[in-house]
């Protein structure tokens, strides 16, 4: 076991090309996603929230439901619609980098919207009020209430990137764990597991699991500072 | 200028409330300037509700409110009785809507915030805050000012540039001040009118209280001094 611990550091340590690049595929797919889903989430999280308090009471329902969704089912899902006898099949996604951003979208969108969309509900009235009478424009007031629950952006971007950047049954379905173009860190160390490279599915998951406990790290030092 | 134009919101048959429930039932108003209207009665009568529909916040229960300035454009301001502060500085606060430099000058120095202009707005004081919000309502200009509980928490500095803001805006008929407040309004030498919430409205169709000499009923307005 610890031969092969020392094996996986020689393999981050000495520069392993395939390693490296897997790394590179894997952060700029998640990285892709998350820009997407908070692009996207912040601006539906603040338009439920000022929709009256029934209708953000349904979207945090669902967003709470969509976000606890197996990822399986979303990557059979996105496969079932993007395979060449599927409805979106004209548009040769399937086993690509941008199908595999497009089911991480899918995961992290709601988590996005379901941690924001919480913290404004948790504003006070008055706040959105004083905007109102102040005539701030809608798009000005949706900036400055983001920035009353900046911590809970932040929250909601880091989550979101943790569970597109950890996940493996979407991106396995629907990337297929091509070398050189859809292998990510979680799918290549399913294939190291079933190759028996045990060293190298450990330095893969010795990098996947710096980088998740980097970005929670990082996440917890700018809300902790709020 | 409001009364040459007529009165800058009207209200007949109005019923206020929240959630399709009226919690009081308002005589008709003709609301113009050059006084200080005085919104009085005891708790859960509906003088928040009141504020809030003429704001333009809350939709009335029955009735009308036909206004002669824009709805959420910042022309009719509502002032919480617990105000809301957003996080940043003082003057960031006071830059809601991007008055001039000069404009936030003058208004910090108004209500005493000159010095608290760099400060984090949520570590001020209760009343600090709700010299910061009266502040921000009046760097805005509006045509409609309504304020609610605005004398709760202020030392004698806040209160007497509060007041000195409310007498300017008699003296020059704008903003159109409307004020609810448990306690009567110690303003010297300023028409303070009341709208009390305390005795159910006579008959809706009662004329305007704006003006007395229109007005079947004795007038109520009380000259402070």
């Amino acid at each position: 076991m610890l031969a092969e611990v020392g094996r996986a550091l020689a393999l981050i340590l000495g520069g392993d090309v395939e390693v490296w690049q897997i790394a590179g595929v894997s952060l700029t797919v998640s990285l892709t996603a998350v820009f997407g889903a908070v692009a996207a989430g912040l601006p539906m999280a603040y338009l439920l929230a000022s929709s009256g308090a029934r209708r953000a009471r349904v979207g945090l329902w669902i967003a709470h439901g969509l976000a606890a969704l197996p990822t399986v089912v979303i990557g059979l899902t996105l496969y079932l619609l993007l395979s060449a006898t599927g409805p979106l099949g004209w548009a040769r996604l399937l086993y690509t980098r941008t199908a595999m951003a497009a089911a991480q979208f899918v995961l992290a969108l709601p988590l996005v919207v379901a941690v924001v969309l919480g913290a404004l509900r948790r504003l006070p009235p008055s706040a959105h009020e004083v905007l109102v009478t102040h005539g701030v424009t809608r798009a000005r007031q949706m900036g400055w209430l983001l920035w009353e629950v900046k911590s809970a952006v932040v929250s909601g971007t880091f989550l979101a990137f943790s569970r597109a950047f950890t996940e493996l049954g979407a991106a396995l379905i629907v990337g297929g764990n091509i070398r050189g173009a859809t292998r990510t860190l979680t799918t290549y160390i399913a294939l190291e597991y079933d190759r028996g490279d045990d060293a190298r599915a450990i330095a893969l998951g010795l990098i996947l699991l710096a980088v998740a406990l980097l970005t929670n790290s990082v996440m917890h030092v700018i809300v902790g500072e709020r | 200028m409001t009364n040459q134009l007529g009165p800058i919101v009207r209200t007949r048959h109005l019923k206020v409330g929240y959630a399709g429930k009226a919690v009081a039932t308002i005589a008709d108003l003709d609301l113009v300037g050059g006084v200080v209207w005085h919104v009085t009665g005891p708790n859960g009568s509906g003088k928040t509700a009141l504020l809030k529909t003429l704001a333009g916040l809350l939709r009335p229960v029955a009735g009308t409110v036909d206004r002669r300035c824009g709805i959420g454009t910042g022309e009719a301001i509502y002032v919480h009785s617990v105000p809301y502060v957003f996080a940043g500085s003082v003057r960031r606060n006071l830059t809601l809507t991007h008055p001039s430099a000069d404009e936030v000058l003058a208004v910090a120095a108004a209500f005493g915030l000159s010095t608290l202009l760099g400060r984090e707005a949520t570590t001020l004081s209760y009343g600090e805050q709700r010299r910061l919000a009266l502040a921000r309502a009046v760097v805005r200009h509006p045509a409609l000012l309504l304020v609610d509980e605005p004398e709760g928490g202020l030392d004698d500095e806040a209160m007497s540039a509060w007041r000195a803001c409310a007498v300017r805006a008699v003296d020059a008929r704008q903003p159109v001040l409307v004020v609810a407040a448990h306690r009567p309004l110690a303003f010297a030498a300023v028409l303070v009118r009341p709208i009390d919430l305390s005795q159910p409205a006579r008959d809706s169709t009662a004329k305007s209280t704006t003006d007395a000499d229109r007005t079947s009923r004795p007038p109520r307005a009380v000259l402070r001094h």
